[in-house]
């Protein structure tokens, strides 16, 4: 992770080159670091700082009346270390969650405009005319097996008269 | 403010190193590093995480110094 804009000093022609040496003998060098720092100030450069682990992130050095964020380079987890005013650390974690498109489908439902969710009420309201139903199937069984227990007399009169016929 | 750990650095590059020689001696012997910039470090440190502890504690640099001279670290690739 390359912070070249944070560091113009360090330009990758001055690791190999005479100009580099040259740069840094001349009396003059301590301005350009001079000049330098104001503007890496103004820029207001990316603060992130990276740990691989809660462990680095918990030996972290923060200053008392400090709070510093530190990102988990493996894991989408964010580690805030503080310290009071007698330098004693403390931390929390954090876990990064990205938001997804769903909560569109949340706002409708409150709405009441509502396609996709039923209330409460209304799944109450449903089971109560299946329970009314569930008892007038019952009542007509008890009617079929009534009428059942009525009807084969017929039938077995019939067979009497063929047999003598 | 100026960061001191840059001053520390460019006292380094007057002494004809590049910055990856400096970052590398600073992270190899920072005790030895800190002192020629003129910090105030005891002895009995060896410990790089404590000497940094000990340099905010008692307000040689501070926070956002530390962050930076890391962000740069981490930026050269080192850690």
């Amino acid at each position: 992770m390359a912070y070249s804009y944070y560091t113009p000093m360090y330009q990758p022609n001055y690791y190999s080159n005479n100009p580099y040496q040259v740069q840094y003998q001349q009396p003059t060098m301590p301005q350009p670091m001079q000049n330098v720092q104001p503007v890496q100030q103004t820029q207001n450069p990316s603060s992130i700082l990276w740990v691989r682990n809660n462990q680095e992130a918990a030996m972290y050095p923060v200053a008392p009346n400090n709070a510093v964020a530190l990102w988990d380079s493996g894991a989408p987890v964010i580690y805030l270390k503080q310290a009071d005013a007698a330098g004693k650390p403390s931390m929390k974690t954090y876990d990064l969650v990205e938001r997804a498109e769903k909560p569109v489908e949340a706002t409708q439902a409150q709405d009441g405009n509502n396609t996709a969710y039923a209330t409460k009420s209304e799944l109450a309201a449903l089971a109560g005319v299946v329970r009314d139903v569930d008892g007038v199937i019952s009542s007509l069984r008890d009617e079929i097996d009534t009428l059942k227990a009525k009807a084969p007399v017929k039938r077995t009169a019939k067979k009497e008269d063929e047999v003598d016929g | 403010m100026a960061n001191p750990f840059f001053n520390a650095l460019g006292g380094a590059a007057m002494g004809g190193m590049n910055p990856m020689q400096m970052l590398s001696q600073l992270q190899s012997n920072p005790l030895g590093m800190l002192r020629k910039a003129g910090f105030n470090v005891p002895d009995n440190m060896s410990n790089p995480q404590a000497i940094i502890q000990h340099l905010m504690n008692s307000g040689q640099i501070s926070q956002s110094q530390l962050t930076q001279a890391q962000q740069m670290a981490q930026g050269f690739g080192m850690k």
